[in-house]
Protein backbone atom coordinates (compact mmCIF):
# COMPACT_ATOMS: atom_id res chain seq x y z
CA UNK A 1 0.00 0.00 0.00
CA UNK A 2 2.73 2.20 0.98
CA UNK A 3 4.23 1.50 -2.29
CA UNK A 4 1.24 2.41 -4.33
CA UNK A 5 1.33 5.76 -2.64
CA UNK A 6 4.72 6.47 -3.58
CA UNK A 7 3.75 5.72 -7.05
CA UNK A 8 0.46 7.94 -6.80
CA UNK A 9 2.61 10.26 -5.16
CA UNK A 10 5.65 10.57 -7.37
CA UNK A 11 2.72 10.71 -10.66
CA UNK A 12 1.02 13.34 -9.42
CA UNK A 13 4.59 15.62 -9.10
CA UNK A 14 5.20 14.88 -12.18
CA UNK A 15 1.79 16.06 -13.38
CA UNK A 16 2.73 19.09 -11.20
CA UNK A 17 5.62 19.81 -12.79
CA UNK A 18 4.15 19.52 -16.40
CA UNK A 19 1.08 21.77 -15.58
CA UNK A 20 3.41 24.28 -14.46
CA UNK A 21 5.03 24.48 -17.56
CA UNK A 22 3.02 23.43 -20.50
CA UNK A 23 0.97 26.85 -20.34
CA UNK A 24 3.78 29.57 -20.16
CA UNK A 25 5.03 31.19 -22.92
CA UNK A 26 9.05 31.80 -24.15
CA UNK A 27 9.58 34.88 -21.84
CA UNK A 28 13.02 36.07 -20.88
CA UNK A 29 15.21 34.03 -18.28
CA UNK A 30 15.23 36.54 -15.84
CA UNK A 31 11.73 36.45 -15.11
CA UNK A 32 11.58 32.88 -15.46
CA UNK A 33 12.92 32.34 -12.01
CA UNK A 34 12.66 28.65 -10.66
CA UNK A 35 10.15 27.78 -13.53
CA UNK A 36 11.72 24.73 -15.76
CA UNK A 37 13.37 25.58 -19.10
CA UNK A 38 12.56 22.56 -20.47
CA UNK A 39 10.95 19.33 -19.72
CA UNK A 40 12.81 15.70 -20.96
CA UNK A 41 10.87 12.20 -21.02
CA UNK A 42 13.35 9.52 -20.89
CA UNK A 43 13.07 6.11 -21.92
CA UNK A 44 15.26 3.35 -20.01
CA UNK A 45 18.60 4.80 -18.80
CA UNK A 46 18.62 3.19 -15.15
CA UNK A 47 16.05 5.72 -14.00
CA UNK A 48 13.00 4.15 -14.72
CA UNK A 49 11.17 2.25 -17.90
CA UNK A 50 9.89 6.06 -18.42
CA UNK A 51 10.80 8.93 -16.67
CA UNK A 52 9.63 12.55 -16.79
CA UNK A 53 11.87 15.26 -15.62
CA UNK A 54 12.28 19.18 -15.64
CA UNK A 55 15.45 20.81 -17.16
CA UNK A 56 17.28 24.11 -15.94
CA UNK A 57 19.82 25.57 -17.90
CA UNK A 58 22.30 28.43 -17.30
CA UNK A 59 26.47 29.49 -17.35
CA UNK A 60 27.27 31.00 -20.50
CA UNK A 61 25.90 29.72 -23.50
CA UNK A 62 23.17 27.59 -21.49
CA UNK A 63 26.29 25.42 -21.14
CA UNK A 64 25.34 23.76 -17.69
CA UNK A 65 22.34 22.17 -16.89
CA UNK A 66 20.34 20.38 -14.09
CA UNK A 67 17.37 18.00 -14.69
CA UNK A 68 15.45 16.68 -12.14
CA UNK A 69 13.23 13.58 -13.13
CA UNK A 70 10.70 11.35 -11.85
CA UNK A 71 10.49 6.97 -13.52
CA UNK A 72 8.70 4.47 -12.64
CA UNK A 73 10.15 0.83 -12.53
CA UNK A 74 7.39 -1.52 -13.07
CA UNK A 75 6.62 -4.55 -11.18
CA UNK A 76 7.50 -8.19 -11.88
CA UNK A 77 7.22 -11.27 -9.53
CA UNK A 78 6.70 -10.14 -6.02
CA UNK A 79 8.55 -6.57 -6.67
CA UNK A 80 5.48 -4.09 -6.41
CA UNK A 81 7.27 -1.44 -8.80
CA UNK A 82 8.38 1.99 -7.74
CA UNK A 83 9.57 5.58 -8.60
CA UNK A 84 12.85 6.40 -8.91
CA UNK A 85 14.03 10.07 -8.09
CA UNK A 86 17.05 11.32 -10.47
CA UNK A 87 19.32 14.44 -10.29
CA UNK A 88 21.78 15.53 -12.77
CA UNK A 89 24.02 17.71 -13.53
CA UNK A 90 25.54 18.26 -17.54
CA UNK A 91 27.68 19.97 -19.13
CA UNK A 92 27.94 21.04 -22.70
CA UNK A 93 31.15 22.52 -24.23
CA UNK A 94 30.00 22.96 -27.86
CA UNK A 95 27.50 23.53 -29.79
CA UNK A 96 27.33 23.03 -33.48
CA UNK A 97 24.80 25.39 -35.49
CA UNK A 98 23.39 24.05 -38.53
CA UNK A 99 21.54 27.08 -39.91
CA UNK A 100 18.64 28.10 -38.58
CA UNK A 101 16.89 25.31 -38.01
CA UNK A 102 19.02 22.56 -36.27
CA UNK A 103 22.29 22.26 -34.03
CA UNK A 104 24.12 19.70 -33.01
CA UNK A 105 25.68 19.04 -29.44
CA UNK A 106 28.56 16.80 -30.14
CA UNK A 107 29.33 15.46 -26.23
CA UNK A 108 27.44 16.29 -23.16
CA UNK A 109 29.23 15.13 -20.35
CA UNK A 110 27.30 14.67 -16.99
CA UNK A 111 27.36 13.35 -13.58
CA UNK A 112 23.66 11.70 -12.04
CA UNK A 113 22.12 10.31 -8.79
CA UNK A 114 19.22 8.36 -8.53
CA UNK A 115 16.99 7.15 -5.66
CA UNK A 116 14.92 4.72 -6.04
CA UNK A 117 11.43 3.93 -3.74
CA UNK A 118 10.16 0.81 -1.69
CA UNK A 119 11.30 -1.24 1.01
CA UNK A 120 13.65 -3.97 -1.19
CA UNK A 121 15.78 -0.87 -1.09
CA UNK A 122 18.08 0.34 1.92
CA UNK A 123 20.53 3.46 2.21
CA UNK A 124 21.29 2.23 6.56
CA UNK A 125 21.14 -1.77 6.14
CA UNK A 126 18.09 -3.07 8.33
CA UNK A 127 18.67 -4.48 11.56
CA UNK A 128 18.32 -7.70 11.12
CA UNK A 129 21.93 -7.78 9.16
CA UNK A 130 24.79 -7.63 11.50
CA UNK A 131 26.52 -4.64 11.67
CA UNK A 132 28.27 -3.09 8.39
CA UNK A 133 27.41 -6.58 6.44
CA UNK A 134 26.85 -5.67 2.81
CA UNK A 135 28.81 -2.61 3.22
CA UNK A 136 26.97 -0.77 0.19
CA UNK A 137 23.58 0.96 -0.15
CA UNK A 138 21.45 -0.11 -2.31
CA UNK A 139 18.62 2.75 -2.69
CA UNK A 140 21.20 5.02 -4.44
CA UNK A 141 23.27 4.84 -7.32
CA UNK A 142 26.03 7.56 -8.86
CA UNK A 143 25.96 7.07 -12.53
CA UNK A 144 28.43 8.74 -15.31
CA UNK A 145 26.97 10.09 -18.34
CA UNK A 146 27.69 11.37 -22.11
CA UNK A 147 25.33 11.88 -24.52
CA UNK A 148 24.79 13.50 -27.89
CA UNK A 149 21.66 15.72 -28.71
CA UNK A 150 20.46 17.41 -32.19
CA UNK A 151 18.08 20.14 -31.26
CA UNK A 152 15.61 21.78 -33.82
CA UNK A 153 14.28 25.11 -33.48
CA UNK A 154 10.17 25.45 -33.83
CA UNK A 155 8.88 29.17 -35.15
CA UNK A 156 6.06 30.00 -33.65
CA UNK A 157 4.65 32.80 -35.55
CA UNK A 158 1.73 34.16 -33.22
CA UNK A 159 4.68 35.39 -30.35
CA UNK A 160 7.36 35.43 -32.98
CA UNK A 161 9.28 32.85 -30.68
CA UNK A 162 11.63 29.90 -31.38
CA UNK A 163 10.98 26.75 -29.20
CA UNK A 164 14.03 24.13 -29.33
CA UNK A 165 12.58 20.44 -29.41
CA UNK A 166 16.09 17.76 -29.35
CA UNK A 167 16.43 14.40 -29.41
CA UNK A 168 19.36 12.92 -27.09
CA UNK A 169 21.05 9.42 -26.71
CA UNK A 170 22.81 8.76 -23.70
CA UNK A 171 25.26 6.52 -22.51
CA UNK A 172 25.59 5.96 -18.77
CA UNK A 173 26.98 3.62 -16.29
CA UNK A 174 27.28 3.40 -12.48
CA UNK A 175 29.49 2.82 -10.15
CA UNK A 176 28.70 -0.55 -9.05
CA UNK A 177 29.56 -1.76 -12.63
CA UNK A 178 32.27 0.48 -13.08
CA UNK A 179 34.09 -0.93 -10.26
CA UNK A 180 33.17 -4.60 -11.59
CA UNK A 181 35.01 -3.45 -14.62
CA UNK A 182 38.62 -3.14 -12.60
CA UNK A 183 37.80 -5.96 -10.62
CA UNK A 184 37.89 -8.29 -13.51
CA UNK A 185 38.92 -8.76 -17.07
CA UNK A 186 36.00 -10.77 -17.95
CA UNK A 187 34.11 -7.29 -17.74
CA UNK A 188 35.21 -5.14 -20.86
CA UNK A 189 34.36 -1.67 -21.37
CA UNK A 190 31.44 -2.22 -23.98
CA UNK A 191 29.98 -4.40 -21.19
CA UNK A 192 29.28 -1.92 -18.41
CA UNK A 193 27.39 0.82 -20.36
CA UNK A 194 23.67 1.41 -20.67
CA UNK A 195 21.94 3.61 -23.09
CA UNK A 196 18.70 5.69 -23.35
CA UNK A 197 17.19 8.09 -25.45
CA UNK A 198 14.71 10.96 -25.18
CA UNK A 199 13.41 14.12 -26.12
CA UNK A 200 13.61 17.35 -24.65
CA UNK A 201 10.92 20.41 -25.08
CA UNK A 202 11.48 24.33 -24.57
CA UNK A 203 9.02 25.83 -22.49
CA UNK B 1 40.06 20.72 -42.87
CA UNK B 2 41.55 19.55 -39.46
CA UNK B 3 38.04 20.70 -37.59
CA UNK B 4 35.87 18.78 -40.49
CA UNK B 5 37.50 16.05 -39.76
CA UNK B 6 37.04 16.03 -36.18
CA UNK B 7 33.19 17.36 -36.96
CA UNK B 8 32.78 14.26 -39.24
CA UNK B 9 34.17 11.78 -36.42
CA UNK B 10 32.06 13.33 -34.21
CA UNK B 11 28.96 12.60 -36.36
CA UNK B 12 30.19 9.19 -36.48
CA UNK B 13 29.62 8.31 -33.06
CA UNK B 14 26.44 7.60 -32.86
CA UNK B 15 26.52 5.02 -35.63
CA UNK B 16 29.60 3.19 -33.52
CA UNK B 17 27.19 3.86 -30.39
CA UNK B 18 24.62 2.04 -31.99
CA UNK B 19 26.46 -0.76 -33.40
CA UNK B 20 26.23 -1.90 -30.26
CA UNK B 21 22.71 -1.84 -29.73
CA UNK B 22 20.72 -4.28 -28.33
CA UNK B 23 17.53 -4.72 -26.07
CA UNK B 24 19.46 -5.50 -23.18
CA UNK B 25 21.54 -2.08 -22.66
CA UNK B 26 18.10 -0.41 -22.57
CA UNK B 27 17.35 -0.44 -18.76
CA UNK B 28 14.91 0.44 -16.58
CA UNK B 29 16.97 0.18 -13.55
CA UNK B 30 20.34 -1.46 -12.36
CA UNK B 31 18.11 -3.67 -10.47
CA UNK B 32 15.78 -4.24 -12.96
CA UNK B 33 15.70 -8.09 -14.21
CA UNK B 34 11.84 -8.64 -15.81
CA UNK B 35 11.44 -9.95 -19.51
CA UNK B 36 14.77 -11.97 -19.94
CA UNK B 37 15.43 -14.23 -22.33
CA UNK B 38 16.61 -17.26 -20.38
CA UNK B 39 13.33 -18.42 -18.11
CA UNK B 40 12.79 -21.52 -16.00
CA UNK B 41 16.43 -22.49 -16.15
CA UNK B 42 17.01 -24.95 -13.15
CA UNK B 43 13.95 -27.23 -13.82
CA UNK B 44 14.71 -27.04 -17.52
CA UNK B 45 18.50 -28.37 -16.20
CA UNK B 46 17.18 -31.00 -13.83
CA UNK B 47 15.10 -32.52 -17.01
CA UNK B 48 18.56 -32.43 -18.77
CA UNK B 49 20.46 -34.01 -16.16
CA UNK B 50 18.11 -36.54 -15.56
CA UNK B 51 17.50 -36.90 -19.24
CA UNK B 52 21.62 -37.92 -19.37
CA UNK B 53 22.02 -39.45 -16.05
CA UNK B 54 19.21 -41.04 -14.54
CA UNK B 55 20.51 -44.94 -15.24
CA UNK B 56 24.26 -44.09 -15.31
CA UNK B 57 25.91 -46.09 -12.31
CA UNK B 58 28.21 -43.15 -12.09
CA UNK B 59 27.85 -40.37 -11.73
CA UNK B 60 30.13 -37.25 -11.34
CA UNK B 61 29.36 -33.72 -10.48
CA UNK B 62 31.51 -30.57 -9.88
CA UNK B 63 30.26 -28.04 -6.87
CA UNK B 64 31.27 -24.35 -7.16
CA UNK B 65 30.32 -21.45 -5.19
CA UNK B 66 30.53 -17.57 -4.35
CA UNK B 67 31.86 -16.30 -7.66
CA UNK B 68 31.20 -12.36 -7.26
CA UNK B 69 33.04 -9.82 -7.60
CA UNK B 70 36.02 -11.43 -9.35
CA UNK B 71 34.52 -13.32 -12.41
CA UNK B 72 37.72 -14.17 -14.43
CA UNK B 73 38.16 -17.10 -11.25
CA UNK B 74 34.96 -18.05 -12.63
CA UNK B 75 35.73 -18.05 -16.08
CA UNK B 76 39.14 -20.32 -15.38
CA UNK B 77 36.85 -22.58 -13.53
CA UNK B 78 34.61 -23.25 -16.11
CA UNK B 79 37.45 -23.78 -18.36
CA UNK B 80 38.69 -26.29 -15.85
CA UNK B 81 35.21 -27.86 -15.33
CA UNK B 82 35.00 -28.25 -19.04
CA UNK B 83 38.64 -30.19 -19.25
CA UNK B 84 37.24 -32.69 -16.74
CA UNK B 85 34.43 -35.61 -17.03
CA UNK B 86 31.53 -34.29 -14.99
CA UNK B 87 27.69 -35.01 -15.87
CA UNK B 88 26.40 -31.62 -14.08
CA UNK B 89 27.73 -28.14 -11.87
CA UNK B 90 25.84 -26.96 -8.47
CA UNK B 91 26.58 -23.72 -7.93
CA UNK B 92 26.23 -23.25 -4.38
CA UNK B 93 25.07 -19.56 -4.85
CA UNK B 94 26.22 -15.44 -4.83
CA UNK B 95 26.97 -15.25 -8.52
CA UNK B 96 26.18 -11.59 -7.67
CA UNK B 97 27.29 -9.03 -5.28
CA UNK B 98 24.80 -6.63 -4.94
CA UNK B 99 21.48 -8.82 -6.86
CA UNK B 100 22.24 -6.66 -10.00
CA UNK B 101 20.68 -7.69 -13.26
CA UNK B 102 24.30 -6.98 -15.15
CA UNK B 103 25.98 -9.35 -11.88
CA UNK B 104 23.61 -12.03 -12.04
CA UNK B 105 23.31 -12.46 -16.22
CA UNK B 106 27.43 -12.13 -16.00
CA UNK B 107 27.69 -15.02 -13.87
CA UNK B 108 24.85 -16.73 -16.27
CA UNK B 109 26.79 -16.38 -19.61
CA UNK B 110 29.65 -17.30 -17.82
CA UNK B 111 28.26 -20.63 -16.61
CA UNK B 112 26.47 -21.31 -20.07
CA UNK B 113 29.95 -21.94 -21.23
CA UNK B 114 29.71 -25.18 -19.21
CA UNK B 115 29.16 -28.23 -21.81
CA UNK B 116 27.39 -29.76 -18.92
CA UNK B 117 24.41 -28.43 -17.29
CA UNK B 118 24.54 -25.98 -14.31
CA UNK B 119 21.77 -25.92 -10.73
CA UNK B 120 22.04 -22.13 -9.95
CA UNK B 121 21.41 -21.93 -5.84
CA UNK B 122 19.83 -18.90 -4.66
CA UNK B 123 23.00 -16.96 -2.15
CA UNK B 124 22.12 -14.17 -0.07
CA UNK B 125 23.72 -11.86 -1.98
CA UNK B 126 21.71 -12.49 -4.80
CA UNK B 127 18.89 -11.78 -2.80
CA UNK B 128 19.54 -7.89 -3.02
CA UNK B 129 17.60 -5.18 -3.81
CA UNK B 130 15.35 -7.07 -6.28
CA UNK B 131 18.01 -10.20 -6.76
CA UNK B 132 15.05 -12.72 -5.78
CA UNK B 133 12.68 -11.53 -8.44
CA UNK B 134 15.46 -11.33 -10.91
CA UNK B 135 16.99 -14.84 -10.02
CA UNK B 136 13.30 -16.31 -9.83
CA UNK B 137 12.88 -14.72 -13.67
CA UNK B 138 15.92 -16.73 -14.59
CA UNK B 139 16.22 -19.98 -12.65
CA UNK B 140 12.63 -20.17 -11.47
CA UNK B 141 13.53 -21.86 -8.04
CA UNK B 142 15.57 -22.68 -5.37
CA UNK B 143 14.17 -25.83 -4.48
CA UNK B 144 14.59 -28.75 -6.35
CA UNK B 145 14.93 -32.50 -5.91
CA UNK B 146 15.91 -35.37 -8.23
CA UNK B 147 16.89 -38.85 -8.09
CA UNK B 148 19.95 -40.37 -9.81
CA UNK B 149 20.01 -44.02 -10.03
CA UNK B 150 22.77 -43.77 -6.86
CA UNK B 151 22.10 -40.73 -5.51
CA UNK B 152 19.22 -38.23 -4.24
CA UNK B 153 20.09 -34.19 -5.06
CA UNK B 154 18.51 -31.79 -3.65
CA UNK B 155 19.03 -27.52 -3.36
CA UNK B 156 17.51 -25.77 -0.80
CA UNK B 157 16.92 -21.82 -0.45
CA UNK B 158 18.59 -21.15 2.90
CA UNK B 159 18.56 -17.57 3.18
CA UNK B 160 16.53 -16.94 5.75
CA UNK B 161 17.91 -13.38 6.71
CA UNK B 162 17.17 -12.33 3.60
CA UNK B 163 13.13 -13.47 3.88
CA UNK B 164 12.75 -12.77 7.34
CA UNK B 165 9.62 -10.81 6.73
CA UNK B 166 7.79 -13.46 4.48
CA UNK B 167 9.22 -16.04 7.22
CA UNK B 168 8.61 -18.87 4.35
CA UNK B 169 12.21 -19.62 3.95
CA UNK B 170 13.63 -22.29 4.62
CA UNK B 171 10.90 -24.18 2.84
CA UNK B 172 9.95 -26.68 5.38
CA UNK B 173 6.95 -27.77 3.28
CA UNK B 174 9.65 -29.04 0.67
CA UNK B 175 11.60 -30.49 2.96
CA UNK B 176 8.78 -32.32 5.03
CA UNK B 177 7.61 -33.58 1.62
CA UNK B 178 11.12 -34.89 1.26
CA UNK B 179 11.27 -36.67 4.35
CA UNK B 180 8.05 -38.15 3.58
CA UNK B 181 9.18 -39.96 0.66
CA UNK B 182 12.84 -40.81 2.13
CA UNK B 183 15.35 -42.98 0.18
CA UNK B 184 18.29 -45.66 1.03
CA UNK B 185 20.73 -44.11 -1.46
CA UNK B 186 22.83 -40.92 -0.57
CA UNK B 187 21.20 -37.58 -0.26
CA UNK B 188 22.78 -34.90 -1.22
CA UNK B 189 21.65 -31.23 -0.37
CA UNK B 190 23.27 -28.01 -1.67
CA UNK B 191 22.33 -24.73 -0.07
CA UNK B 192 24.27 -21.31 0.05
CA UNK B 193 24.66 -20.69 3.75
CA UNK B 194 24.95 -24.28 6.11
CA UNK B 195 22.34 -23.70 9.37
CA UNK B 196 24.78 -22.16 11.86
CA UNK B 197 25.95 -18.99 9.41
CA UNK B 198 24.53 -15.76 9.80
CA UNK B 199 22.59 -15.75 6.46
CA UNK B 200 20.52 -18.46 8.55
CA UNK B 201 18.11 -17.34 11.47
CA UNK B 202 19.64 -19.04 14.52
CA UNK B 203 15.94 -19.66 15.80
CA UNK B 204 15.53 -21.82 13.10
CA UNK B 205 18.97 -23.73 13.28
CA UNK B 206 18.69 -26.89 14.79
CA UNK B 207 14.82 -27.40 14.13
CA UNK B 208 16.06 -27.45 10.44
CA UNK B 209 19.25 -29.23 11.25
CA UNK B 210 16.87 -32.32 12.56
CA UNK B 211 15.12 -31.97 8.83
CA UNK B 212 18.21 -32.33 6.72
CA UNK B 213 19.16 -35.35 8.89
CA UNK B 214 15.55 -37.00 8.90
CA UNK B 215 15.96 -36.92 4.65
CA UNK B 216 18.08 -40.08 4.46
CA UNK B 217 20.55 -42.77 6.39
CA UNK B 218 23.34 -41.13 4.31
CA UNK B 219 23.24 -37.49 3.96
CA UNK B 220 25.94 -35.08 2.35
CA UNK B 221 25.53 -31.59 2.82
CA UNK B 222 27.22 -28.98 0.57
CA UNK B 223 27.54 -24.90 1.46
CA UNK B 224 29.40 -21.54 0.48
CA UNK B 225 29.11 -18.71 1.73
CA UNK B 226 31.99 -18.86 4.63
CA UNK B 227 34.74 -18.04 1.65
CA UNK B 228 37.11 -20.55 3.42
CA UNK B 229 39.06 -23.07 1.76
CA UNK B 230 37.31 -26.81 1.08
CA UNK B 231 36.57 -28.33 4.67
CA UNK B 232 34.65 -31.59 5.98
CA UNK B 233 32.39 -31.25 9.15
CA UNK B 234 30.20 -33.02 10.96
CA UNK B 235 28.49 -30.08 12.78
CA UNK B 236 26.32 -31.59 14.88
CA UNK B 237 27.40 -34.81 15.65
CA UNK B 238 24.67 -36.28 14.09
CA UNK B 239 26.30 -38.11 10.86
CA UNK B 240 25.83 -35.53 8.42
CA UNK B 241 28.68 -34.43 6.48
CA UNK B 242 29.08 -30.61 5.79
CA UNK B 243 31.04 -30.21 2.74
CA UNK B 244 32.09 -26.58 2.57
CA UNK B 245 32.85 -25.21 -1.20
CA UNK B 246 35.51 -22.84 -1.52
CA UNK B 247 34.58 -19.54 -3.58
CA UNK B 248 36.49 -19.84 -7.10
CA UNK B 249 38.68 -16.79 -5.42
CA UNK B 250 40.33 -19.39 -4.18
CA UNK B 251 41.03 -21.49 -7.76
CA UNK B 252 38.91 -24.34 -5.88
CA UNK B 253 36.16 -26.37 -5.87
CA UNK B 254 34.79 -29.76 -4.81
CA UNK B 255 33.51 -32.94 -6.87
CA UNK B 256 31.53 -36.19 -5.77
CA UNK B 257 31.75 -38.95 -8.05
CA UNK B 258 28.57 -41.30 -7.32
CA UNK B 259 29.08 -45.19 -7.79
CA UNK B 260 27.24 -48.48 -7.42
CA UNK B 261 29.78 -48.55 -4.09
CA UNK B 262 29.51 -45.31 -2.59
CA UNK B 263 30.52 -41.84 -2.87
CA UNK B 264 34.28 -40.23 -3.75
CA UNK B 265 34.68 -36.78 -2.50
CA UNK B 266 37.69 -34.73 -4.13
CA UNK B 267 38.62 -31.05 -3.99
CA UNK B 268 40.06 -29.47 -7.13
CA UNK B 269 42.54 -27.05 -7.30
CA UNK B 270 42.57 -25.28 -10.90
Amino acid sequence: MMVLNMKQLSFSLALVLLALTVNLNAQEKTRRGFIPDEVAVQYAGNIGIVSVGAGWNYAKNDCLGTTFAIGYVPDYHSYHGSACFSIREEYTPWKVKMGEVAAFRPLTVGIMTTLITGNNFWILEPHHYPSNYYGVMSKIRFHLLLSQQFDFFIKNKKHDSKRRLSFYYQVNSYDLNIIDSFNSEYVKFKDILDLAIGIKIEI
Amino acid sequence: MRKFNLFKLILLTPVFIFTMVSCDRFLAHPYYGAHQKDHNYNPRNVEKILKNCKEKDTVRFAVISDSHVKYDFLVDAVKDINKRNFDFVIHCGDGSDFGLLRELMRTHNIMNDLKMPYLMVLGNHDCLGTGKETYKEIYATSDLCFDLKNARIITVNTNCVEYHEQNNIPDIMFIDGLIESPVEKPVFVAMHGAPWTDSFCSEKEVYYAKKLRSLGDNVICMYGHIHEHPMVDDYYGDGVNYYHVPKTAYKEYISFTITNDGVEYEAIEF
